[in-house]
């Protein structure tokens, strides 16, 4: 059955819809992370690897 | 030079705590104290310094035996063709795996706020994987090895690494699950990606079905081999030698700069446009190939377009440090960083470059493409790893580190031996591919003699030996900066403390992809789809079509003998210096004959289409020569061959010919639906032996000293004589 549907499917499909794919894909994330109100959020996120040597981290114990 | 963070004086802090701390205050009973396991990370950056001396000292020895070939000393387990999947295997797998592990679990203990989920699963983890690399390190030298490349160990070891890689992953996962940080930053996103990512090709392209305990045959055959092995060695290269490693550039070039990454929103883009675009190009290897033209052209398309998240991922990596420019000057940690990003973005452009098929034509086969792997393995890999572990080695042992001069030193050396190692293949690959396709006034390829093109090369094989030593003398002041380093401080392991992850906070009117980010489940799967999306669509329709490889009435299985001497001319190794894949060229058709077939490849379990032209194709090399010609090329190649870099094969001309797993191998060939009829298998190691008889009696009469008839050099001579004879068959046949 499988076999059936691929031979009888053109093969230059494949490399075409992968390519909308990643556009869709594409489009669809770079909309999200640019959405309005997120700077701040992720301005917060990316010192998240800073965190645990933060000296005002520890003195806020 | 960064300073080393204080020890056991942190008090970590989860991002909940400040949604908590907006509401109350914290008292000390609210925090969960608990130690990083970095036992575990010391063993495995320790590791990867012991592995890297060795791994590239093995790659400089068989730089020097192109120079001189007879460096083996007559050796069977000192040849090019046995070591250099040694040096592969024990780059990528023993170097780099061991600082991916390393660095993953330094970084992923401090991002989750968690202790390694189990230590009993690190210790497996680590002993588990010396023991595989130990096991290469025996195995590959002896010629046990599929020939795949960078999967060249048989099935044991391949289940060991399966087993390994699963130990891995639940402690990966099971620390995602225990966290006390409830953002999974960007840099486990990739190292989730590199987990599943690896587990999935490890295992298919590792299909097989076992002989004996040192010997199976791929589940594909021909093309479409070469295509899951592709699909596999791209790839390899990405969610092995790059995703994992842009994880670590997430974390330790912010810590080591002291600044955030450059763009959040980068990063998220440059992930998923990664994982999404990466699956995809392994085509690329195979271009002008027998594969099917449309794979060729996604492989090509998408190799391009990944072009734009590896430079986004590289700009995003070098605009981190801005504002501590002056500090690059000074601090050698940050130099190997800037250089590591460098060399990511240089080899991110050049292989889509080399993926276009009208350049691929030219570069394929030759010293280039070994450049353009080596500005990636040693800048990008190496450089990333030398910074990681100059970072991490004072921090693990408490101290400073030894010699900051010495370090300064290691990145001039290194950097300074990549460019000779670079430019000279650069030179050597452009040089090579052009006299390959040299034709006179009279139409007749200037160089038809291959040992022609050997001077122009061999100063160029010089110079990249010269600067292999270089970088490797830079290897060695790093292993002994780091020792001095550990000598000189006290192994901790750093105390902490956290506030647990509260899980009513946990998802509290966040927006849905933060939630998500959350998730290590639901983010794995959804990473794992992204990934497979290549796979299906690449993979499936070749392997579920049989026109996609025509059938050619006149090709017949290998005969007993010519069987065995194919697994020779595995376990030697011929693969790493000669391709089997003529390409529809005219130049390559008036050099070797027509160009391969994807029906001519169908019992060949594995393919041994090559990836370098050291020496000439072979597809057509049966009936080339006569049995004579191979007797004395395998003996002394220069008495053939004026010039030629190829070693002397004695060993083949001593080693008596084992026929004892003849039989189980025809029998596994029947399992792949080869016609071999039950009488063939019965008769496999008689009609071998008869074979064996004919050719040596032949070469008695034409003046061979030995008698060779039951040595491994008259089933290598079958198989030789029967390369790409086939076709031949069948235009007379028509």
């Amino acid at each position: 059955m499988k076999s059936l549907i691929l031979s009888q499917t053109d093969l230059l499909t494949f490399p075409l819809i992968s390519v909308v794919m990643f556009v869709l894909i594409f489009s669809l994330v770079v909309l999200w992370v640019f959405r309005s109100g997120s700077e701040e959020q992720y301005q917060k996120l990316s010192i998240l690897v800073l965190e645990d040597e933060s000296p005002k981290e520890n003195s806020h114990e | 030079m960064t300073e080393p963070e204080p020890l056991n004086t942190h008090h970590n802090m989860s991002s909940n705590k400040h949604k908590a701390a907006d509401h109350q205050p914290l008292n000390d009973s609210e925090y969960e104290y608990f130690e990083y396991n970095d036992g575990i990370v010391r063993l495995f950056s320790i590791a990867t310094v012991i592995w890297g001396l060795v791994g590239m000292f093995v790659g400089l020895f068989i730089a020097f035996e192109l120079v001189n070939q007879n460096l083996n000393l007559g050796y069977s387990f000192l040849t090019f063709g046995r070591l250099r999947p040694l040096h592969t295997n024990a780059v990528i797998f023993a170097f780099v795996g061991n600082a991916i592990f390393a660095g993953s679990y330094y970084s992923t203990q401090r991002l989750c706020k968690a202790r390694l989920y189990s230590d009993l699963l690190s210790k497996l983890h680590f002993w588990g994987w010396q023991l595989i690399i130990i096991g290469a390190a025996i195995t590959l030298p002896l010629g046990i090895t599929t020939s795949k490349e960078y999967a060249e160990l048989e099935w044991p070891l391949d289940l060991a690494i399966a087993a390994v890689w699963v130990i891995y992953a639940i402690n990966f996962f099971g620390t995602l699950v225990k966290r006390r940080e409830r953002h999974m930053y960007v840099a486990i996103w990739f190292y989730i990606a590199s987990i599943i990512t690896v587990a999935v090709l490890h295992i298919v392209n590792s299909l097989a079905l076992p002989v004996s305990w040192w010997k199976s045959y791929s589940a594909f055959a021909g093309v479409q081999d070469a295509l899951v092995q592709w699909w596999y060695g791209h790839n390899a290269v990405a969610f092995f030698l790059t995703t994992p490693f842009l994880g670590l550039m997430y974390y330790y070039i912010p810590k080591a700069a002291q600044r955030p990454v450059y763009s959040y929103r980068l990063s998220i883009i440059h992930f998923w446009s990664l994982v999404f675009l990466y699956i995809w190009a392994g085509p690329h290897h195979l271009l002008y190939t027998a594969l099917p033209e449309w794979a060729q052209t996604l492989g090509m398309v998408f190799s391009i377009m990944l072009l734009a998240p590896s430079w986004g991922g590289m700009i995003n990596g070098l605009l981190t440090l801005r504002g501590v420019w002056d500090k690059v000057r000074t601090d050698p940690i940050l130099k190997f960083f800037v250089g590591a990003i460098t060399f990511y973005g240089m080899s991110t452009f050049e292989g889509p470059m080399m993926s276009i098929r009208s350049v691929n034509a030219l570069s394929h086969y030759t010293n280039w493409t070994i450049g353009h792997v080596h500005s990636g393995a040693l800048g990008w890999n190496g450089f990333l790893t030398f910074g990681m572990l100059y970072w991490l080695f004072p921090r693990l042992w408490n101290t400073k580190l030894y010699s900051e001069k010495m370090a300064s030193a290691h990145f001039w050396l290194g950097i300074v031996g990549i460019g000779m190692y670079a430019i000279s293949m650069w030179i050597a690959g452009v040089s090579e591919g052009l006299m390959w396709r040299e034709f006179d006034a009279d139409g007749r390829l200037v160089y038809s003699v291959w040992t022609d093109m050997l001077p122009t090369l061999m100063p160029m094989y010089v110079v990249r030996a010269v600067g292999g030593t270089l970088y490797f003398i830079g290897v060695c002041l790093f292993a002994y900066n780091l020792y001095k380093t550990a000598q000189s401080g006290q192994a901790v392991n750093v105390k902490t403390k956290a506030l647990a992850m509260k899980p009513e906070l946990i998802h509290e009117g966040d927006h849905w992809h933060r939630k998500f980010e959350g998730r290590p489940l639901q983010f794995t799967v959804w990473t794992t789809i992204a990934v497979l999306m290549g796979g299906l669509f690449e993979i499936v329709p070749s392997l579920a079509i049989e026109s996609n490889v025509p059938t050619i009435a006149s090709v017949k299985p290998y005969s007993p003998l010519e069987l065995e001497g194919r697994d020779i001319y595995v376990a030697e190794g011929c693969y790493t210096c000669h391709s089997q894949m003529i390409r529809p060229f005219r130049s390559e058709t008036a050099r070797y004959g027509e160009y391969s077939k994807p029906g001519e490849f169908i019992y060949d379990r594995p393919f041994q289409f090559g990836s370098r032209r050291i020496g000439p194709d072979l597809h057509r090399v049966g009936g080339k020569y006569p049995d004579m010609w191979h007797y004395n090329h395998m003996l002394d190649p220069q008495s053939t061959s004026q010039g030629s870099i190829m070693p002397a094969y004695a060993w083949l001309f001593e080693h008596e010919l084992d026929l004892s797993l003849t039989q189980a191998k025809l029998k596994t060939f029947q399992k792949f639906n080869a016609p071999y009829s039950d009488e063939q298998v019965l008769s496999a190691v008689k009609d071998a032996q008869n074979q064996a008889q004919d050719i040596a009696k032949g070469l008695l009469a034409q003046g061979a000293k030995q008698n060779i008839h039951d040595k491994k050099i008259v089933a290598l001579i079958a198989y030789l004589q029967r390369l790409g004879t086939d076709i031949k068959g069948e235009k007379k046949d028509k």
